[in-house]
Order: structure tokens, then C-alpha cells, then sequence
């Protein structure tokens, strides 16, 4: 093969790969511009704090949803990060090789692959159908629970990634197990956790279908927790589907903020990753 | 004698699985000397010195049998073993500060992390100590930065004011300089026969020299047995068995 | 307990043995029936202790690199200190020898014909050769005999001194010879000695009685 003709080759290759990556990205691109384009306008001031208005009337807004939203994530990352931080510890500090310890992490590891809307049903039939109606308890829950496999997971990882040293150094001065796994290693270990937590966190607030069997859907400010909650997901749920054009712009500013949201978060771990990386931790 | 020993080491036999490290070593180590361990690799120093603040019997299939008394006390059925390694302490080959803690905070990591202490005082401890290791002038501008952030030398010599900072009866130090250049070993040769007004010092060395330079006692190890151990002056200029003299002058293997 | 010697022991060996050669000269010009006393002795034994001087020097130079260079242990270590005191104890008994040689040159005595301090002379000069016999041997045993024949050489020098201190029918230059030859042969002797406490500690370590 003589040298032109390689490099044509190199070339082609190139361009190849670079065609289909485009294509790959493309819908994204395309989603995301979507978005911003039809939700732009729906954002407002009233948009984000008001209730919804009746049928028919134009105004009012979504205030109700996004309290909502951050509600529920909130209650589900309170019971689930910690739950899925105890989890990864115990996998990584007390448990690595064990029957135990293999059943708990083949556990952690199916959870993870559990649709999300088994967890609702789940949820619905624990809670929902125990108390005799929709609740944002039982939504916090099924969240909540689904956050586990993703923060147990990168706990797990982020703390076997602490050197054996540093433990034998704990050791040799007489710190007591507990305390070195949690003032030592977790400590030393508490970037991936978070980003682990905040991953948990974007990746819950994308979740419809748990909802729709758990909180779903309201008209009201929210008064209390054992009560039926709206959220994003829900209201463009809704809203999409109704065949109003006002409500229809509203699904699409609430997709936008949903996807605000959950794109500043992806943002937010990668750039810290990266400064971690930069200062040679 | 008797109040002169620190650590009376009688019968102890330690073990990997099947495999015997430790066979029926029987010692004094005298108080508040520094006393070197040699002997070829493999050769039990490590899994000696490990039995001495019960870390051996931390590795899965891992047998101590035997008793080392501390004190008189038996660190194995007198005592608890978070209690013997804080009267022991220890410091390894490989220099292993926390990274998440400061400087100041690593001095004092034993004592804030097993209780135990004033919370006023730790300022204080952090500077006595950093003092005793010749570690003060260099990093009191730092107190505040990673102990990470340290040149390897500093790094060492601040785990060595860790264990110091415990204030303990003994300390142990694993091979403390093999990962170190020759300014920094030079500093902590010089570090090791000031510690004996702290602490009992056993050093492990693979550096016959470096036993000759530091200590004043000199234990020599073989295939898991204590084949001499005396004043390191006397075993180095006429060594009593064969086998250390032939070790000292280099001619083994 | 002797192990294969290093190649840096051999050869300061080698030039220890050089230097028992020219102490063996200068003896052999001193007291030797067999070959003609050279005119010139004084300049002769001068000659020679230089040599030794020389070669006492090289030795130590020797020794000190090997220290520098290996900072040996235990036998290594001993072999080393050693070598240099046995050299600095072979130059003194160069210069006994010489010493000898001056006296008999300046009172005009020949010291082959004065038996008694002859034998004595013979003896002490023996006693050097088997000091360092047992040093180029490893030969603790022999050592130990010549510090015990010491004992005996101390005691026939005194019988010489009491037996020409009452003596009125030989010249002073005769008796003079005889007392401070009789002197110096029994600090050659001595020297044999130390050169034998030095084999002991080479061999066991141990320093058997001091200098």
C-alpha cells in the first residue's frame, strides 16, 4: 500500500467515525434545541411560582410542580443516599468476600437494573394501598430506593480505591473500625460519593412512571407530605397529552427546566471530578 | 533486669496458613534502645514486628501463638488490641500521612479519632511533636496544608510525629527509610537515637550499615528464628554464630 | 569461623609478607655466620628501615582505603585494624634491629662474639617469625605460645643482667653493648607479643591482656 493511499485511508477512517458519532449526538442536539426553542417562552415569573389556572383561562403556572419535585427528590435522597452510603461501606470495609457480602452486592447490582416502574408499583402496593391514598411518602420511597444500587455503588468503589495504607496507618494507631471508615476512608473517599449521590439524585428526577403510582398529581401548593404532590415529570406527563396549546407550552417550559436541572447536575459532578484530577488528589 | 525490659518476648510462634514465619522466639528488648532487626528477605522481621502490636493476626489465616509482655502485661490475654497498638505504635515503609487532613491534623489523628484528649490542647501536641521530629521549622507556615502536600522525607517524618503524639511505650518502624533518598535517611538515622528518650525503637533495616549506624542493639533473624542479638557493637566487630557473621560481611547467598 | 578472604585482606597480605622479607633482611645482615657482615651496616639497616617504613605506610594506606571503601564488619573489619598494628610492630622491630647494628658500630663490638646476648638476639627474632607465622595462618594456638615463651625471654634477660653486673674483667664498650642489646632484643620480643594478641583478637575477637 503505497503512502498516498494510506493516508486517503487514515482520512476516510476519520471522517467515518467522526459521521457517526455525529449521528449519535445528533438526536440529543436536536432534542435539547427542541426544547429550549418551544420552552423558552413559557418561561415567566408566573410561570415558575403560580398555581394552575382552570381550563380555558391562560396564565397560572407551574410554581406547584417544582416545589414539588424538590420535595420528593429531597425526602428520597434523605433515606436513600445514606442508606446506599451504609451499603457501599459495608461492601467495601466489612464485607469483601463473603457469602454475606456476595448475596448483598449481586443485590445492589439487580436493583440497579430493576424498571422504575416496578418500584412504583412496589411503592403503591406497600404504601399507597395501605393507607387508602396517593402519597409523596410513598414516591420518596420508591425514589429513594432506587437511589441505593447508584450511591452504594460508588461509594463501594470510591472507598476500595483508598490504599490499604492508609487503613494500616489508622490501625497501627489504635483508631477503632468505625471510626477510621467514616473520619478516614470515606472521608478520603467523599468526591465519589458525592458524585455519586448527585448522579442518584439527576437520575431520579428523570423518573416518571414510580410517580404516577405513588404521588401523582395535584393542583395545590403542598400542604403535607402525606398527600397526593405534582411534579415536572408528572405535569409534562399531563400537560403534554392534553391537546390544550397552553397547557402543551407549559409541558414544554416545565421539560425545559426538568432538563435544566438534571443538566446542570451532570455538569456540576464532571467539572468537579475534573478539578480533583487537576490537583492530583 | 526485670525493670529494664520493655518488651519480654517468650515462646512466640507465629503463623500464615500453614506456613510457620516465627519459630519459638524468645527476647528481651530492653528499655529505651533503639534495637535494629536484620536478616535476609523472607526472613520473619516483618511478621515479628507485627506480633509485637497485634497487626499479624489481622491477616486472614494469620496464628500468634506465645506471649509478649508489655510492661508484665501480656498484650494478647492482658490486653485490648486497640490499647496495645495505641502503646505501640508503629511506622511503615512507604510514608502514609491522611491526605484529608492537614498537617496539624495528622500529628494528632491518633488522639482525636480513639478520644481520649483536651480539645484546647491538640495545637499544642501538633507543635511538641512536629518539634521533636525537626519537622516544626519547615511546616509551621504550613500547619494548615494536605499532609499529603509534603516531600517524601517530611511525609515520613510526620507519621513518625503521629506515632510519637500517642505518646506510647514502643515504636515500631518497618524498613522506615528504603522508600526515602539519602538527605531524607540521613535526617531520620539522625531522628532514631533522639526517639529513645520518647520511646523503646525496634527499626527493621535491610542496610547492615544502616543497623551499625542507628542502633544500639542488634537483632539478627533467620528463617524465622533470632539467631544473635547483642549489644551492635559487639556483633558487629566479633559476631558470635557463623551465619550472622557471614551476613554482616555480605557473603550470604 | 574464618571466611573465604576478601581479595583487599589478600593483598595487604601479600605486601605484610613484602615486609617480613626486609626485617629478615636487616636481621640476617646483623647476626648471620653465613655471609660476610657488610663495612656499612649502619647504612645498610638505615637502608632497610626505610624500606619497612615504607611499607608500613603502604599498609595503613591500604587498610584505610579498604575501610572507606567496603566499611567491612566483624572479621573484615578486625582483619583491616589489625593488619595496620602488626605493620606499625614490624617497622619498630626494623628499627630495633637497627638500633643493634648503630651500638655495635659505634662501641665497636661485634655482636657475634658475645654469645649470650648472640641467642638472645636469635631467640627474640624467632619469636617475630612465629608471631607472624600465626598471623599469616589464622593460628590462634601458636599465638598463644609465643606469649608464653615471652615469660622466658624475660627471664634470661635478666639472668644476662645480673650476670654481667657483677663482672670487672671486660671492657665498659663490651658491657655496655651487652646490657642495652640485651635491653632492645627483649622489646623485640615484646613486639612478637603484641603481634600475637593481635592474632587472638583477630581470630575470636576477644583482646587478651592490653599492650
Amino acid at each position: 500500500m503505497g503512502l498516498l493511499s494510506r493516508k486517503a485511508h487514515d482520512k476516510a477512517a476519520r471522517g467515518l467515525c467522526l459521521l457517526i458519532t455525529l449521528s449519535a449526538i445528533s438526536p440529543l442536539i436536536w432534542i435539547v434545541a427542541s426544547i429550549i426553542a418551544n420552552g423558552a417562552s413559557a418561561i415567566s415569573w408566573e410561570f415558575v411560582t403560580s398555581l394552575p389556572k382552570p381550563f380555558g383561562e391562560g396564565g397560572g403556572g407551574i410554581g406547584h410542580a417544582i416545589l414539588g419535585t424538590f420535595i420528593i427528590n429531597a425526602l428520597a435522597s434523605v433515606w436513600g443516599i445514606p442508606a446506599g452510603i451504609l451499603t457501599g461501606m459495608y461492601l467495601s470495609e466489612y464485607d469483601r468476600s463473603s457469602r454475606l457480602g456476595s448475596a448483598v452486592r449481586v443485590a445492589v447490582e439487580s436493583l440497579a437494573g430493576v424498571p422504575s416502574l416496578i418500584f412504583g408499583i412496589f411503592a403503591f402496593s406497600l404504601i399507597v394501598l395501605a393507607v387508602r391514598h396517593y402519597t409523596a411518602l410513598a414516591a420518596a420511597f420508591a425514589l429513594g430506593l432506587m437511589m441505593i444500587p447508584l450511591v452504594a455503588k460508588a461509594t463501594e468503589e470510591s472507598m476500595k480505591v483508598v490504599s490499604d495504607d492508609i487503613r494500616e496507618a489508622a490501625i497501627a494507631l489504635g483508631i477503632p473500625k468505625w471510626s477510621r471508615t467514616i473520619k478516614i476512608v470515606l472521608s478520603i473517599a467523599r468526591g465519589g460519593v458525592l458524585s455519586g449521590s448527585l448522579l442518584a439524585f439527576a437520575r431520579i428526577s428523570g423518573e416518571t412512571a414510580p410517580l404516577l403510582f405513588t404521588a401523582l398529581f395535584s393542583y395545590f401548593w403542598p400542604t403535607s407530605l402525606d398527600q397526593p404532590m405534582a411534579t415536572l415529570q408528572v405535569v409534562i406527563y399531563n400537560y403534554a397529552l392534553s391537546g390544550f396549546d397552553d397547557w402543551i407550552l407549559k409541558a414544554w417550559g416545565a421539560s425545559l427546566l426538568l432538563m435544566l436541572l438534571v443538566l446542570s447536575i451532570n455538569i456540576a459532578v464532571r467539572v468537579s471530578t475534573r478539578q480533583k484530577y487537576a490537583e492530583g488528589a | 533486669m526485670g525493670a529494664d525490659v520493655e518488651l519480654d518476648v517468650l515462646s512466640l510462634n507465629a503463623w500464615f496458613g500453614e506456613k510457620q514465619a516465627l519459630k519459638n522466639i524468645n527476647i528481651q528488648i530492653p528499655r529505651r534502645t533503639v534495637t535494629a532487626v536484620i536478616g535476609p528477605s523472607g526472613c520473619g522481621k516483618s511478621t515479628f514486628i507485627r506480633c509485637m502490636n497485634r497487626m499479624h493476626e489481622l491477616i486472614p489465616g494469620a496464628r500468634v501463638a506465645g506471649k509478649v509482655l508489655l510492661g508484665g502485661e501480656d498484650i494478647y490475654t492482658e490486653m485490648d488490641a486497640m490499647d496495645v497498638r495505641r502503646k505501640v505504635g508503629m511506622v511503615f515503609q512507604k510514608p502514609n500521612p491522611f491526605p484529608n487532613m492537614s498537617v496539624e491534623d495528622n500529628v494528632v489523628a491518633g488522639l482525636k479519632l480513639s478520644g481520649g484528649y483536651k480539645k484546647g490542647e491538640l495545637g499544642r501536641i501538633a507543635e511538641k511533636n512536629l518539634r521533636a521530629v525537626g519537622l516544626w521549622d519547615e511546616v509551621k507556615d504550613e500547619l494548615k496544608k494536605s499532609g499529603a502536600s509534603l516531600s517524601g522525607g517530611q511525609q515520613q517524618r510526620l507519621c513518625i510525629a503521629r506515632a510519637l503524639a500517642m505518646e506510647p511505650e514502643v515504636i515500631l518502624m518497618d524498613e522506615p527509610t528504603s522508600a526515602l533518598d539519602p538527605a531524607s535517611t540521613a535526617k531520620i538515622e539522625e531522628l532514631v537515637q533522639k526517639l529513645k528518650a520518647y520511646a523503646t525503637i525496634i527499626i527493621i533495616t535491610h542496610n547492615v550499615q544502616q543497623a551499625a549506624r542507628v542502633s544500639d542493639m542488634t537483632c539478627f533473624f533467620y528463617l524465622g528464628e533470632v539467631v544473635e542479638f547483642d549489644n551492635t557493637k559487639a556483633l558487629f566487630e566479633a559476631p558470635k554464630n557463623p551465619l550472622t557473621e557471614r551476613y554482616i560481611t555480605g557473603r550470604f547467598g | 569461623m574464618m571466611l573465604r578472604e576478601p581479595e583487599y585482606i589478600i593483598e595487604i597480605n601479600e605486601k605484610m609478607m613484602d615486609l617480613q622479607g626486609i626485617i629478615d633482611d636487616a636481621g640476617d645482615s646483623l647476626v648471620s655466620n653465613l655471609e660476610e657482615r657488610p663495612d656499612n651496616l649502619k647504612d645498610v639497616l638505615t637502608e632497610r628501615c626505610k624500606e619497612a617504613q615504607v611499607s608500613e605506610e603502604l599498609i595503613i594506606e591500604m587498610s584505610v582505603g579498604a575501610l572507606i571503601r567496603y566499611q567491612p564488619f566483624a572479621s573484615d573489619l578486625r582483619a583491616l585494624t589489625v593488619a595496620m598494628k602488626v605493620a606499625y610492630d614490624l617497622s619498630r622491630v626494623c628499627r630495633y634491629i637497627r638500633n643493634i647494628g648503630e651500638v655495635m658500630e659505634d662501641l665497636g663490638v661485634d655482636a657475634r662474639s658475645e654469645p649470650d646476648v648472640l641467642s638472645l638476639i636469635k631467640d627474640a627474632r624467632t619469636m617475630v617469625g612465629i608471631a607472624l607465622e600465626a598471623y599469616f595462618s589464622k593460628d590462634a594456638k601458636l599465638a598463644m605460645r609465643v606469649i608464653k615463651d615471652d615469660d622466658y625471654i624475660d627471664d634470661r634477660y635478666r639472668t644476662i643482667l645480673r650476670k654481667y653486673a657483677v663482672r670487672r674483667d671486660l671492657p665498659g664498650s663490651v658491657m655496655l653493648f651487652i646490657g642495652i642489646t640485651a635491653r632492645i632484643a627483649e622489646r623485640m620480643a615484646d613486639h612478637a607479643v603484641y603481634i600475637s594478641q593481635e592474632v587472638i583478637y583477630l581470630t575470636t575477637g576477644r583482646r587478651e591482656g592490653y599492650r
